[in-house]
């Protein structure tokens, strides 16, 4: 099996639910052959079964076998990585949080050892709960460029140009590694809605970040349903249009008040107030359904939204038209990291064969199968 | 059937429509037109003469046509229906264009906004993948192209920065807000500025007929007009720089009637992004003029359609 209809197979199933082999042929435009190889391949790999059967058709005789992929037999982690700490997820195809861990950063001043050592951590409670990823998706705080997992530049973590490993050992047992993706930690928030197929097509994540005393903002962005990294991996920046950007504070607001929020009322509605005066330009000009507060922020929608709808012009487009949706992620607390882990479904399901993924070296179809089998 | 070797755009505009015919392959037009748009005699007058312009353009009949692209002003979203507010010709308002045109033609069609469609042409035409296009002209309009593709939004509204609000107290606009972009740097509220700083005295008329006159002092020195323009490149540059900074894109291009008339203004814009914009951003980032002046809409409407083709084929 190493043709470009599997790929195609489990997309559908995954994007329209469980089907019968003769649905699948027809939207596919594929023999019926063709379709039934596939198919007894990803059974026998343990990533689809035979689901029940549906209504008989018209002409009577017998009735045809549902398919759909096992969802909890599919499962990526997600790492969140920050100065001082890391928190770890496992989740299933489903979209379901199967496992969660957290623990203190010890290698504050060497992202590469901490994403390792935050990796050991993840696999080895996976493994001991028979929860093996195909993949670990990772987040961090910076410029980050997932084709060279690469770390180009981090602010809160204070380095420059620091490669990540590309994969993680199986926790020491004989397993086979698994890939490690990075990316920066607002996109992994934004990356987070679009799990599991949620048929979001353009939004704007508004991440709240706290390093020590420092409050930071990012942003991720989704496109035509997919994040957007822009030239060098440089988009998502943000900055308040009170300031002037480039080496100083993102805010016009004294960080001695940033650091208030989200727990005092008067300093998170002067955050959001000056934080919506900078992104009304933002909404303005790439027109998203949703605008989605993670991290720090998570507390501040109700703020938020009366900004949006107090201040005359801040929405930006016609009158008549609905305003844009605010919501918190829906990860709760584990934002970035269940986002991490979405990112790396995205990536699996992205495939156009077995062995070959969006990035070069990255996650492919294979390393499902193997980790799969490892269960 | 074997697939159509060419492809059409149609530029529909206020006053004309630009149609092109295009081979499959390269981005030259092999044949083009002009035809003036029934823009006051309601939606079905607009579709004839959309199917004249495709009709003039190919007499042979259309069937080695793959696809056609039409770019239309107002708020296009990604299933070809036009939303409101499109000032220039209300009659769309509602319509499923890209269906419309498919059913009458049998062509598979696809449409979207003019500024958009400017964006992907310019995007082509200098090989980058991201790129955020500024459309200068009576009113501001735009597009953004993000890896290769172009971003819409979720209602057709994406790179329509012309309705991003500068100054919520500022003056009402067409759309229903106040203190949009183009009520400030529009060609009628540039003349109109002008008169108001105390310019040496225009004739009477409409500002935006009289933005040549004013584009002419500005290129003889008149320092009001000078200032006008400035403080005008300053406010397209804050909304300009706050999409860079999430965009991050390869090349920002100024168009449109305005910087066509005063070429400095493409410079102007990019010395006002050093005052709010990130650094690193502006040296990996180029503010040009458009290449295509305005053939943009209706090249960028024929490289939608050609990315139509190859998508079904």
């Amino acid at each position: 099996m190493n043709g470009t209809a599997l790929p195609l197979v489990m997309r559908t199933l995954r994007r329209d639910g469980a089907m019968p082999r003769v649905e699948l042929a027809r939207r596919l435009g594929m023999d019926r052959s063709t379709v039934t190889h596939v198919v007894n391949y990803l059974i026998g790999a343990g990533v689809v079964a035979e689901a029940g059967v549906t209504d008989a058709s018209r002409r009577g005789g017998r009735r045809p076998v549902v398919l759909a992929i096992r969802d909890e037999r599919l499962l990526a982690g997600g790492v969140e990585l920050t100065a001082e700490r890391f928190r770890a997820v496992i989740l299933d195809n489903a979209g379901r949080l199967r496992l969660r861990t957290w623990g203190r950063n010890r290698h504050p001043n060497d992202p590469a050892a901490a994403v390792e050592a935050a990796c050991r951590a993840l696999m080895s409670r996976a493994v001991r709960a028979r929860l093996v990823p195909f993949a670990v998706g990772v987040a961090l705080p910076g410029i980050v460029d997932p084709a060279r997992s690469l770390l180009v530049r981090s602010d809160a973590l204070q380095v420059e140009a620091v490669s990540i490993i590309p994969r993680t050992a199986g926790a020491g047992s004989g397993r086979a590694a698994v890939p490690v993706m990075v990316d920066n930690d607002a996109n992994c928030c934004a990356w987070g809605e679009l799990h599991p197929a949620a048929g979001l097509e353009d939004l704007l994540c508004v991440l709240g970040r706290r390093t020590g005393d420092l409050f930071t903002v990012g942003l991720g962005l989704v496109a035509g349903g997919t994040v957007y990294r822009g030239r060098r991996f440089r988009a998502g920046e943000f900055f308040s249009v009170r300031v002037k950007p480039g080496g100083g504070p993102q805010f016009g607001l004294s960080q001695e008040l940033l650091r208030l929020v989200p727990h005092d009322s008067s300093a998170t509605e002067r955050l959001t107030g000056e934080l919506m005066e900078s992104l009304g330009p933002l909404i303005g000009a790439l027109d998203p359904a949703r605008l989605v507060l993670g991290g720090e922020l998570r507390g501040a929608r109700d703020q938020v939204v009366r900004k949006l709808c107090s201040r005359p012009g801040l929405q930006v487009v016609s009158a008549a038209m609905d305003p844009v949706e605010v919501s918190v992620s829906r990860w709760g607390r584990d934002d970035v990291c269940a986002g991490a882990a979405g990112m790396v479904f995205e990536q699996l399901f992205a495939c156009d064969a077995i062995d070959r993924g969006p990035l070069p070296d990255g996650i492919t179809w294979r390393d499902a199968f193997t980790s799969v089998e490892a269960q | 059937m074997k697939p159509g070797r060419t492809i059409i755009g149609l530029d529909l505009g206020g006053s004309s429509i630009k149609a092109g015919l295009f081979p499959v392959e390269n981005s030259a037009p092999t044949r083009t037109l002009i035809l003036a748009t029934p823009a006051h005699e309601g939606c079905e007058s607009l579709m004839d003469a959309l199917i004249a312009a495709v009709g003039a353009l190919c007499p042979e009949g259309l069937s080695d046509v793959a696809a056609i692209g039409i770019g239309t002003p107002g708020l296009v979203d990604d299933n070809g229906l036009v939303h409101g507010p499109a000032v220039n010709l209300s009659a769309w308002q509602g319509t499923s264009l890209s269906a419309s045109v498919s059913e009458r033609l049998g062509v598979p069609c696809v449409a979207g906004n003019d500024g958009s469609f400017a964006a992907l042409a310019e995007a082509r035409d200098r090989g980058v993948r991201e790129l955020l296009f500024v459309s200068w002209g009576t009113g501001i309009g735009g597009g953004i192209v993000c890896d290769g593709r172009l971003v819409t939004g979720n209602r057709g509204m994406a790179g329509e920065i012309g309705h991003v609000c500068v100054d919520p107290s500022g003056p009402l606009c067409g759309c229903g807000q106040r203190g949009c972009l183009e009520r400030f740097t529009g060609a009628p509220e540039l003349v109109a500025a002008y008169r108001a700083r105390g310019g040496t005295a225009v004739p009477e008329g409409a500002d935006g007929a009289l933005f040549p006159e004013l584009a002419a002092r500005h290129q003889s020195g008149d320092p009001i007009a000078e200032a006008v323009m400035e403080a005008a490149a300053g406010m397209i540059a804050r909304v300009v720089g706050a999409t860079m900074s999430i965009l991050a894109p390869e090349v920002v291009v100024i168009g449109g009637g305005v910087p066509e008339a005063i070429p400095q203004l493409p410079d102007l814009v990019a010395r006002a992004l050093t005052q709010c914009s990130f650094p690193y951003l502006l040296e990996n980032c180029r503010v040009e003029s458009a290449r295509l002046g305005n053939r943009a809409g209706m090249a960028g409407a024929a490289e939608a359609a050609r990315n139509l083709s190859e998508r079904r084929s």
